[in-house]
């Protein structure tokens, strides 16, 4: 497998460097908002972790797919780092989610269709986790989180609308603020951040899966 | 339609054996009858609180007592040979999902028609003039559990640990259905005055086709050697 | 390993920073602005950390293998 290439390398930093630009500007340079005060800037790591656990979960769908059709391993290999990886990051959504909820609504916990659609996500894909740990032959666990793959994603929708449903139903619908500008860019900037985070830590964690599905195949030729 | 005549021979051959023995069918009732008791003893004889939640308390039953029958939903096969032999059934391998899921959902149903009159004894509800909604609900709820359950317990049969895989892998995907569920039930009891209730079967329902089209689709992969 | 070692000291030392800089700005609820993006990025490096472990860990086992396997 080699060395750690030039480019990842250079991914990391970047990805380290635009973190701690994104995280200076979210606490320091941005002014606080107006309403929330200084704990609204946690909105800038909340959002963006949500956002990158979602599109973690996205990839390990449409990669989950392509190897039900396919049957190619590294479709697996990528799905199984993506979901690894997109746990991580919905790990710590909630857990800023809960920093910002305590201050703001003075409870760590509530049943927002977000909140709780996340918690839930968090399920589904810890099973997949769980699955791939018990399942010993490599193509059987690959087909197996496939399928769990494909369906915990595919619930994700009907999922967040019947909470939505159940939080809504009997409250009326909280009206959106319009954003300003410098809370956008903000926004926009560690989002970006966490996106290269997100690479970075895929083309690393693809590697290891490379060297995992080596380790496994040699083993079994030397059983 | 081939396919619908394999389904009921299979559907056919598990009620039978079930009819025959009961296994299933008293084990399921007892505990849920178990299950329903152990919650009123945990929340007090408060009846209007008990009422309140009798929904809710209701399908954790349910859910409870599915699980149990779930995981043995290929026991039948298992003991005699393995999936093995239920591979090895000629044609489309969908024909066993349709038939497995029909014989979880009579099942479950048979043991709700004695759960659901003894939830109204225990929590001192009158179900009779809500009995429609109740059984729409009943239905409804009742497929999507199985529709996922039986699906999931193809998945897990041949896991090492599957007593705690199927749970972990089936309660996230059953969200919807235990909300759409409990709060119809819910809505319904207390007498429904704005409709609501409705809408909760709508979500039921739109599980229930959506899952139905996707878990029959993806059956042969999860079936495959 | 000696550079995990350096980020682990350099975190350390941000979340000192961090929390003298809120003190001296006089932010309200800095406790939890502060967990919040220390527990962000300790998630973050902590991450990085065990997947480079585990890296050189699996490295180290299949070259293990090559080397008994060889001329089979």
């Amino acid at each position: 497998m080699g060395p750690i290439s030039a480019v990842e390398k250079f991914l990391g930093i970047l990805a380290l460097l635009s973190m701690l630009v994104g995280s200076y500007v979210g606490l320091v340079v941005v002014p606080a908002d107006a309403a929330q005060g200084n704990v609204q800037r946690l909105m800038y790591v909340h959002v963006p972790a949500a956002w990158l656990a979602f599109l973690a979960f996205f990839v390990v769908f449409v990669m989950s797919v392509l190897y039900l059709i396919q049957r190619d391993e590294r479709w697996d290999r990528v799905a199984a780092s993506s979901a690894e990886i997109g746990v991580v990051f919905t790990v710590v959504t909630l857990l800023l989610g809960m920093m910002w909820g305590k201050p703001t609504w003075g409870v760590f916990w509530t049943w927002d269709p977000r909140l709780t659609t996340t918690a839930i996500l968090l399920a589904i894909y810890v099973g997949y986790g769980a699955l791939r740990s018990f399942a010993e032959d490599g193509e059987k666990r690959a087909r197996w989180s496939a399928i769990v793959g494909v369906i915990g994603f595919a619930n994700v929708p009907i999922v967040y609308m019947s909470v939505t449903w159940w939080r809504t139903l009997h409250q009326p619908p909280s009206s959106p603020r319009s954003v300003a500008p410098d809370i956008l860019w903000t926004l926009m900037l560690n989002l970006a951040a966490f996106t290269i985070v997100y690479i970075y830590l895929m083309v690393r964690r693809i590697r290891f899966a490379r060297l995992e599905g080596e380790l496994e195949k040699r083993m079994a030729y030397n059983a | 339609m081939s396919l619908l005549y394999r389904a009921w021979a299979i559907v056919w051959k598990d009620l039978l054996i079930e009819a025959r023995t009961k296994q299933s069918f008293n084990a399921m009732v007892f505990f849920a009858a178990l299950v329903l008791f152990i919650f009123s003893f945990a929340l007090g004889p408060d009846t209007e609180l008990l009422q309140q939640v009798a929904g809710g308390l209701l399908w954790v039953g349910i859910a409870f007592t599915g699980l149990l029958s779930l995981s043995r939903t290929y026991q039948n096969e298992e003991t005699s040979g393995g999936l093995e032999g239920l591979r090895a059934y000629p044609g489309d391998p969908r024909a066993i999902y349709l038939g497995k899921l029909l014989g979880n959902i009579v099942l479950l149903l048979l043991v709700e028609a004695v759960l659901i009159p003894a939830a109204g004894i225990l929590f001192q509800a009158n179900l009779w003039p809500h009995a429609l909604g109740l059984a729409a609900v009943s239905v409804l709820g009742t497929i999507g559990f199985s529709l996922v359950g039986t699906f999931y317990s193809a998945l897990t049969v041949n896991l090492r640990a599957r007593e705690v895989m199927l749970p972990l892998l089936l309660f996230p995907a059953l969200v919807p259905v235990l909300l759409g569920a409990v709060n119809a039930t819910t809505l319904i009891l207390e007498g429904d005055l704005m409709g609501e209730a409705v809408v909760w079967l709508r979500v039921l329902g739109a599980f229930d086709i959506i899952f139905f089209v996707i878990c029959i689709w993806i059956f042969p992969i999860a079936l495959e050697e | 390993m000696r550079k995990w070692s350096v980020i682990g000291v350099v975190y350390v030392v941000a979340l000192i920073l961090l929390w003298v800089y809120t003190g001296r700005v006089g932010m309200e609820n800095r406790g939890f602005v502060f967990a919040g993006y220390g527990l962000t990025w300790g998630a973050l490096l902590w991450y990085a950390f065990r997947l480079e472990s585990r890296e050189r860990t699996t490295a180290r086992a299949v070259e293990s293998f090559e080397v008994a396997g060889a001329g089979d």
